[in-house]
């Protein structure tokens, strides 16, 4: 997906959400935000990423899965689609990027994964979804990202 | 909630193995039991509304006995079955999870509620979590005891009797769907 959809998305959110944005200069500051939001993470809570390729969602995915309490190892699940880690909560990986029809999208039991533990969904703006908190990654040059947290619910 | 039981042409059951729990139920051993019994003419296999996960390994155990078997494969929904497990009017239910129930009253159509929401001039059947169960119940939705129910088998035999053959790849499972894709 290219970063006008991902720049649209933020402006969509932006008009009903508030939002908090930061800056991380390195993958090593983008996995840390992660471990930090991973620390508060409960069963049944839904995080939405959304980004062009190589914008650092996996990365961040690490650090979430690491404060959920998981020392599994995190690659992105673009064709199982799905990972699970356990740990003091059970961290879904969700990958949507290969999901192009929705009778796919059916076959990953989402509402199970969630009534188990909490979701993080790459390429998450392609997901409807009532619930749920969408983070928003924008590549600003080198290892820069801007990272936009939709703090709705 | 696990359940497989074996029918006599008659409807009479012959074989009925129930566990509560869904992921310890030794599947292998239970086709085993049915290898050894008499040829198996169909399969019928509960569709859901319920568990994404229960669902799945349901239907493929019944759809490979029946692909296998070269026998014909029937759909039951899961509510009506359990509505069939009585024989007065009740409010069948199955787990939905994060807290809900999928529900069908007499002469309803399947829905999908928060225990507070249930009607409540019927007593219940079906499975659900201890958490859930507790919950429908505390609403003042109290549960036929298992005692005046009839078995699963006996249930599916009086459903088999009028439910239909479907064709193999168009057997359809029933499960929460609350996301769709943004277009």
């Amino acid at each position: 997906m290219s970063t006008p959809t991902a720049r649209r998305c933020t402006s969509r959110i932006a008009a009903t959400t508030t939002l908090r944005e930061l800056i991380t200069n390195s993958a090593a500051e983008t996995e840390a935000e992660g471990e930090k939001l991973g620390a508060q993470l409960k069963p049944g809570d839904l995080l939405l990423l959304a980004g062009p390729l190589g914008a650092g969602k996996t990365t961040f995915v690490r650090g979430l899965a690491r404060g959920a309490g998981s020392d599994a190892l995190v690659a992105s699940p673009t064709f199982q689609l799905v990972r699970v880690y356990p740990g003091r909560v059970t961290l879904a990986h969700v990958d949507l990027y290969r999901v192009k029809v929705a009778a796919e999208l059916l076959d990953l039991g989402l509402d199970e994964l969630l009534d188990e533990g909490a979701v993080v969904v790459e390429w998450g703006d392609r997901l409807v979804a009532k619930h749920g908190r969408l983070i928003t990654f924008e590549p600003l040059g080198g290892d820069r990202r801007r990272l936009v947290f939709a703090d709705g619910s | 909630m696990s359940a497989v039981a074996l029918l006599d042409p008659t409807g009479r059951v012959v074989y009925e193995d129930v566990a509560d729990s869904g992921p310890s139920f030794d599947l292998p051993s239970r086709y085993r039991a049915l290898e050894d019994g008499p040829a198996l003419t169909r399969v019928a296999v509960a569709t859901g509304p319920g568990s994404f996960t229960g669902l799945r390994v349901g239907v493929s155990f019944a759809l490979g006995l029946a692909i296998g078997l070269r026998i014909p494969i029937v759909p039951l929904p899961t509510l009506a079955l359990q509505a069939a497990r009585s024989d007065t009017p009740v409010l069948a239910m199955s787990e939905a999870g994060r807290g809900r129930v999928y529900h069908l009253a007499p002469g309803g159509v399947a829905g999908l509620a928060e225990p507070g929401e249930l009607p409540r001039e019927w007593r219940a059947v079906g499975w659900l979590r201890a958490s859930t169960r507790a919950a429908v119940e505390g609403t003042g939705v109290p549960f036929k005891p298992e005692q005046e129910l009839r078995g699963f088998g006996e249930a599916a035999a009086s459903l088999v009797e009028s439910a239909r053959e479907v064709a193999y790849g168009s057997l359809k499972v029933e499960y929460m769907q609350s996301f769709s894709a943004r277009h």
